[in-house]
């Protein structure tokens, strides 16, 4: 699959900001593309690059073959949904859906047809003649989506669309916005600061800190295996515990013993002294007479803290005689008994998902 | 809360009972401008209808007034434009300039822009007195429509131009509809503040007198004053009735555009 859109060392400043640096990638047609990054790490900029409103300082941005230098908004096969959603406030939804069509010149039969098509599309089917600004927040959504949907754009540019919405509403359009991605197969490309919704949609995600992409990876690859301990950090929770490496993999992990790892557990090489980095689900809190399962690890520890969240509880444990902290977080099945503050608890663990950064 | 209400109703009498005044005065049936009246009479009136100096007056004051309005506001404009949706570099200095006249003293202003259209030679006219003008009215249309940009979400220009249009057609199509309640307050502002203008008139117009100026020459006759009267009691209703009209509209334009009130407001 040859990509649809290269960026080739794409640089921004403002004045002596450097919005970004050196920014490359490839992405795929058809592909759901997420850059995911904490506030000012430059990925609403990137966006806006290739959108055509932040030309870049220096580098190339290609899409669909096109080198897009010079290439203003309003000529580049990409439509945008905006964090605010834009809709133009003096406009009924049909006036807003119909906005892209009137450099088109097509009749007013043509017209009417797609823009009923547009509006089914995102399940807006009825609310053609309503006045703009009488919309909720998820309508204005479905409304940006259409209006840049019934361009045909080859890409859609989409800046943190849901960050405005309340949390169910988020998770229901998480899931309507992965179908209408698959329904028109057009490249999405999402800016997002939840990791979840990243991990959620994506079938790749761009990790930004200050201007740079940190790791290109599928979600699973990038939650198992991140690169390093920031991209770690900062997509899912990690524990990080001190250790130093003997030699071979062998590592003394505080507060857990010694462990051996293999050269891919290590992403950024062994060191003297480093940390292990450990996931929460990699850890199990034992129920009293559970058995740990066949060459599992167990560890003693006591309950520092507990936050119980309804499906799962977290747990914030120190294994005896250390002062590492980890964090598990446990299902609650029924029966599950919910371990206390205070109390001494049985930690098993496999080392096998466990990573050493420097 | 009586007593301050009460205290508002006096301060109200004490600014306009003076108005009321004048169509006392227009409809009197004598020159001398004292109590008691005399009696009612039209004829004031009808000695305005057949004065030609105050027609040509009259109509240099529209003329000079509705370009005042439309060239300030056109300026005012791009200037709150600008300064509400970037920053650049001395944006406090350009605005302060673009400010200045509102505190500058206007005989100051009149006398200096008197000396410099002399010295270039130019001849005195309504359009002399439409750029001094100009100068006194920007400041109001800017900071008016400065209000009306402040509350306009920038994306929805970057919006249009994705969607296909070009920078000039993005601005017609989907601001200007927007800004269209600023626009009515701003040139409606412009073209009262020019049409009472005295100052810069009186300095600037030359052998075009504008109403004010007119006036003013008229004083020197006090058998001339009921006239003047009567024209004030017209000018007065004329202002009520382009207030009330440009406020209609302005409401109109809210609503249709679904927007809360931001500014701009006259009333």
């Amino acid at each position: 699959m040859s990509p649809l859109i290269t960026l080739d060392a794409v640089e921004k400043s403002f004045g002596n900001y450097h919005a970004l640096r050196g920014i490359s990638a490839e992405i795929g047609a058809g592909e759901f593309f997420s850059l995911l990054g904490p506030s000012g790490c430059g990925k609403t900029t990137l966006l806006r690059a290739i959108a055509g409103f932040e030309p870049p300082s220096s580098g190339t941005i290609t899409i669909a073959g096109r080198d897009m230098a010079g290439v203003p908004p309003n000529k580049r096969p990409t439509n945008m949904v905006f964090q605010s959603y834009a809709i133009f406030p003096h406009l009924s939804v049909a006036e807003n859906v119909a906005f892209g069509l009137r450099r088109l010149g097509l009749n007013p039969d043509e017209r009417h047809r797609r823009v009923g098509e547009a509006l089914e599309m995102v399940g807006l089917g009825d609310l053609g003649a309503r006045a703009a600004h009488a919309l909720s927040g998820g309508q204005r959504q479905r409304v940006a989506l259409a209006r840049a949907l019934i361009l045909k754009p080859q890409v859609l540019l989409l800046d943190e669309p849901l960050s405005a919405l309340d949390k169910a509403l988020r998770g229901h359009m998480q899931a309507e916005l992965r179908r209408l991605q698959r329904q028109v197969g057009i490249t999405f490309i999402l800016v997002t600061h939840d990791q979840d919704e990243a991990l959620s949609m994506s079938d790749r995600i761009a990790v930004m800190f200050e201007g740079q992409i940190a790791q290109i990876a599928p979600p699973t690859e990038l939650y198992r295996r991140p690169k390093s301990r920031q991209v770690g950090a900062f997509v899912g929770r990690m524990s990080f515990v001190p250790a130093r490496h003997l030699g071979a993999g062998r590592c003394a992990v505080e507060g857990l013993g010694e462990v051996t790892l293999s050269e891919s557990q290590a992403p950024d090489g062994f060191d003297e002294t480093g940390v292990i980095a450990i996931r929460p689900e990699v850890l199990r809190v034992l129920a009293p007479g559970e058995g740990a399962g066949k060459g599992a690890h167990l560890t003693q520890a006591q309950v520092e803290e507990r936050a119980y969240g309804g499906e799962t509880t977290t747990y914030r444990l120190r294994p005896e005689g250390s002062d590492a902290v980890l964090e598990a977080v446990m299902r609650n099945a029924p029966g599950r008994p919910l371990h206390k503050p205070g109390a001494k608890v049985q930690l098993a663990w496999d080392p096998s998902a466990f990573l050493f950064f420097k | 809360m009586t007593s301050l209400r009460l205290y508002t109703l006096l301060y109200l009498a004490f600014l306009y009972a003076p108005i009321v005044l004048l169509p006392l005065f227009a409809f009197n049936d004598g020159t001398v401008i004292a109590f008691p009246l005399r009696g009612f009479t039209t004829a004031w009136f009808a000695e305005l209808a057949q004065t030609e100096a105050l027609h040509e007056a009259a109509v240099n004051s529209l003329i000079i007034a509705g370009a005042t309005a439309g060239l300030a506001t056109s300026l005012g404009v791009f200037a709150a434009r600008a300064t509400s949706r970037y920053r650049f570099p001395g944006k406090a200095g350009v605005v302060g300039f673009i400010m200045l006249p509102l505190v500058l003293p206007e005989i100051i202003v009149a006398l200096s822009l008197l000396v410099i259209l002399l010295q270039l030679g130019l001849s005195l006219s309504i359009w002399t007195v439409v750029a001094g003008h100009v100068l006194l009215c920007v400041p109001f249309a800017t900071a008016i429509l400065s209000g009306a940009f402040a509350g306009l979400d920038p994306s929805l220009e970057e919006a249009a131009v994705d969607l296909g249009e070009g920078r000039l057609s993005s601005f017609r199509l989907v601001t200007l509809p927007l800004i269209w309640p600023g626009l009515i307050a701003s040139a409606l502002i412009c073209f009262t503040i020019s049409l009472d203008e005295f100052i810069i008139a009186f300095f600037l117009s030359g052998n075009d007198p504008t109403l004010p100026v007119y006036l003013w020459g008229q004083l020197r006759f006090p058998g001339r004053l009921p006239i003047v009267f009567a024209l004030g009691t017209i000018l007065v209703l004329a202002s009520i009735a382009l207030l009330i009209g440009a406020e209609v509209m302005r409401r109109r334009g809210l609503r249709r555009a679904g927007l809360s009130d931001r500014g701009g407001s006259l009333i």
